[in-house]
């Protein structure tokens, strides 16, 4: 059963308007003709009886009764009668039911005696089917009741006759002319679904009902499985879906579809931004306790919107993933460059000892306990920040494997950074910008970088130095570019990653370079945030 | 589908809850003037029963409502038949076995199925009479005679062919074996005209009313040569009747009462309580005395079974004597 109902659009709509419209008109086209043969039968009955009357009464008739005998007058009647209604014979008998007067078509002179029982005994007038002769005929009897003036006496009878074949002949022609107007509904009506199947696929992009209940399955499926909250809803804001994602990030509950989204959002901020005829790329806005990452397309047909499809990411969620992640990156990389200095080292020492120059082990450990403490004096006692200061040990020991000269100049002082500072743009920025001095100057002969920090004043300026072999013009302007590099395919995100960390906090960035002296990377950072998000 | 047809059959019958609901709502009944329809002309027998029963049944107080009797005359009773078709339970009319022979004499449409049956009053018997100084003085003699020769038989009948007076003959000769179309019928205006020409020897025989003929047959004025009774009747106990003839036939002229279609068990059963009431009374006894008619009380049950009865019998006279050649 499932698999004969799957078949194409139009086989159904035509299989189902075929069979509807032949059923419809052959009822119809029966129930007419059975109506309009009943009817002229009928039509005929009552015209052979009202004429066979009307010659009963006819005084040209009565006359020829009264008399005893038929005349010219009453034969010349009769064969004008029989010719004006159209039937095929008119008899008149007298009482004996012999012949009076006989109008119509060769006929054998029988005169059937019973037909006229009824009239000349009771004054009878009716009709009679007489279906077994050949042919078929219809009769009308009438009685000739004539007036003798005290009394009246039935004289004679009238029978006008019909052929039912000229009657069957007339019905012949209805039904046909009834046929061929049902027969043309019929081919309307069929090229009309044609049609319509037409422009329903053509509505459907030509794909057959269970496909599109299939896509939409597939749809829905994708969009429940997805973990960006994804929203529909018409241009009324009546919601048309929502996956589970939304739900949870907007925290949802309950049969949502139907209702409109100002009924179900509850954030002023949103809804505005909801109700555009744009489309929202990344907008980041707070959801209540969450940062919510927002972009939304519009959908317009014919210059209006007729809806909108909202996709929901969670900011925090992301911002989360990323300090934890450049948190562990920058531990790892820090552990393994202290680890490595310590292991050459170590062996400097097992080598003095083998040598059995103790005095000389002695000295270097004490000198790299006194430098280590020296090191951590400077910069710990200047840059209190300890996110600066994780970043900046971390970087010294990689300038120390590097043989890179890694210094913080003279005079660098930087206390508590603000709390709208928060640990991943540092390490995004800091990282970044000395990670590439440090390759800018790798093969240099003198590889040196200086890290200059100060918060006085309003703004905390970070200034990075290196002595590479600087940057022409041209590179300097295409340096934030998304996918530039100098440094070969799959990075260039580096720069661009630090322009929108600088700018989402409101700073901002210079890049110096004098052609061989290297160059100088300024980076200002408000200490107030003002901007609202 | 399946639904459409469930709702239609549940409009279909909540149609016809409603519907007969509305009949039976006549609490009632009767709550209106009531309407006797005589479908003739004042002066008639119709008449005469429509009227008597009005007087009847308001002098006897059986009916609290007035009574009105309406004449319709016209088509053998047919007007005032299709006019009773028309109306509801509160109009009733006379009828009597024109109701069965309209029809199946192709006179009218009406069947006596459309209307129903309330009761059949009284009757009358035919007779057969010729003149005091004819030569047949039995009615074998008369239908022996006949058979000779029919056409020289002159028989008045009046006011139509297919009427009891003529049906009666036809079934008395056609029992006899007389062909029936061989009869030689003088069709007159109505009874009285029947026996003025008898009376004055325009013809040699007539079938009417037993009313019309009884008084001058008393008088000597004519002779009864048979009566259509089951047994002899009371005055002229000397007059044969069918039977006694040897003709096996019983030929009531009945008149009775029937109302509009669909008429409820309950107005129905008011009708059966007052008119067998009415029948009993002294009033009802002295009408039939003084019009030769004899009670003849069937109630609606019974009156719709000898419809039919009757109806068998008018239609086997009627359709199948026409078999004889």
């Amino acid at each position: 059963m499932k698999k004969l109902l799957r078949v194409s659009l139009q086989i159904k709509i035509l299989g189902l308007v075929t069979v509807l419209l032949l059923l419809v008109l052959s009822l119809a086209t029966f129930m007419f003709t059975s109506m309009e043969s009943n009817e002229d039968v009928e039509n005929a009955e009552d015209l052979a009886l009202q004429t066979s009357k009307t010659l009963s009464y006819m005084p040209v008739i009565q006359e020829a009764f009264r008399v005893g005998q038929s005349t010219e007058n009453m034969n010349h009647i009769v064969a004008q009668v029989k010719d004006e209604v159209g039937a095929s014979a008119v008899k008149i008998v007298n009482r004996q039911r012999e012949l009076y007067s006989y109008a119509g078509v060769e006929w054998n002179g029988e005169i059937v005696k019973e037909d006229y029982y009824r009239s000349l005994v009771f004054g009878s007038r009716y009709i009679l089917h007489k279906d077994q002769d050949e042919p078929q005929t219809l009769k009308a009897i009438a009685p000739i009741l004539v007036d003798y003036g005290d009394y009246k006496k039935v004289e004679g009878a009238v029978a006008v006759e019909f052929q039912m074949k000229s009657i069957y002949d007339e019905i012949k022609k209805d039904i046909r002319k009834i046929v061929y107007a049902s027969a043309s509904v019929f081919l309307l009506g069929i090229g009309g679904s044609y049609l319509l199947a037409r422009s329903i696929r053509k509505d459907t992009l030509g794909l057959e009902p269970f496909e599109i209940s299939a896509l939409f399955r597939e749809r829905n499926a994708i969009v429940q499985s997805v973990k960006e909250g994804l929203i529909a809803f018409d241009h009324l804001g009546k919601i048309t879906m929502i996956n589970l994602s939304a739900r949870s990030l907007l925290n949802l509950q309950g049969d949502l579809r139907g209702q409109t989204i100002h009924h179900v959002i509850h954030s002023p901020e949103l809804l505005n931004m909801l109700d555009s005829d744009k489309g929202l790329i990344n907008k980041e806005l707070q959801y209540k306790d969450k940062i919510v990452i927002v972009n939304s397309n519009p959908i317009i047909e014919e210059g209006s919107r007729t809806g909108t499809v909202v996709s929901l990411r969670d900011k925090t969620e992301v911002k989360e993933m990323v300090d934890a992640l450049s948190d562990v990156r920058q531990y790892s990389e820090d552990l393994r460059a202290q680890a490595h200095e310590f292991t050459s080292k170590l062996y400097v020492i097992m080598g003095l000892i083998q040598l059995e120059k103790y005095e000389d082990a002695i000295h270097l450990i004490k000198d790299e306990a006194h430098s280590q403490n020296q090191v951590s004096e400077v910069f710990f006692k200047d840059i209190l920040d300890e996110k600066v200061q994780a970043i900046l040990l971390g970087k010294f020991a990689k300038a120390s494997e590097k043989k890179i000269d890694f210094q913080i100049e003279e005079g660098s002082s930087l206390g508590q950074l603000p709390s709208h500072i928060p640990l991943s743009p540092l390490i995004i920025i800091l990282g970044n910008l000395i990670n590439n001095a440090f390759e800018a100057v790798a093969e240099e002969n003198k590889k040196r970088v200086t890290f200059f920090v100060t918060d006085l004043g309003k703004d905390i300026v970070f200034e990075i130095e290196d002595t590479g072999k600087g940057m022409e013009q041209e590179e300097m302007k295409r340096i934030f570019d998304k996918g530039y590099s100098s440094k070969g395919d799959n990075r260039g995100y580096g720069l661009a990653n630090v322009k929108e960390e600088i700018e989402k906090l409101d700073g901002s960035i210079e890049i110096s370079s004098d052609g061989d002296k290297g160059t100088v990377i300024t980076v200002i950072l408000p200490k107030k945030f003002e901007r609202g998000m | 589908m399946r639904k459409i047809g469930f709702v239609s059959i549940l409009i279909l019958i909540m149609l016809l809850a409603a519907c007969s609901s509305n009949a039976s709502g006549s609490k009632g009944y009767p709550d209106k003037n009531l309407e006797i329809v005589a479908p003739a002309s004042p002066g008639g027998g119709w008449d005469l029963t429509a009227r008597s029963l009005e007087k009847v049944l308001t002098d006897e107080n059986l009916v609290e409502q007035n009574i009105n009797v309406v004449n319709k005359p016209g088509g053998g009773g047919e007007v005032g038949w299709k006019y009773l078709k028309s109306k509801d339970a509160h109009t009733l009319a006379v009828n009597s076995s024109l109701v069965l022979t309209n029809n199946l004499l192709g006179q009218s449409d009406l069947t006596y199925n459309e209307f129903t049956p309330i009761a059949t009053l009284a009757t009358e018997w035919q007779a057969l009479a010729v003149p005091a100084d004819s030569k047949y003085s039995t009615a074998t003699e008369f239908l022996e005679a006949t058979k000779e020769n029919p056409d020289s038989m002159k028989i008045g009948v009046g006011p139509g062919l297919g009427n009891d007076d003529h049906l009666s003959l036809v079934q008395a000769a056609s029992e006899f074996g007389i062909n029936p179309s061989e009869l030689n019928f003088l069709v007159y205006e109505g009874g009285g005209d029947v026996v003025t020409a008898l009376l004055g020897g325009h013809v040699d025989a007539v079938t009417t009313s037993l009313s019309e003929v009884k008084d001058q047959h008393l008088a000597g004025k004519l002779k009864i040569l048979a009566v259509s009774s089951d047994k002899p009747v009371e005055g002229i106990e000397d007059v044969p009747t069918w039977q006694d003839e040897g003709v096996d036939m019983v030929f009531p002229h009945w008149r009775g009462l029937m109302g509009p279609p669909d008429m409820t068990e309950e107005e129905i059963a008011y009708w059966d309580e007052k008119i067998s009431k009415m029948v009993e009374t002294e009033q009802w006894k002295k009408v039939l005395d003084n019009n030769d008619w004899e009670s003849f009380y069937k109630n609606s049950e019974e009156t719709e079974a000898f419809l039919k009865e009757q109806n068998d019998l008018y239609q086997k006279l009627v359709k199948d004597s026409g078999m004889m050649k």
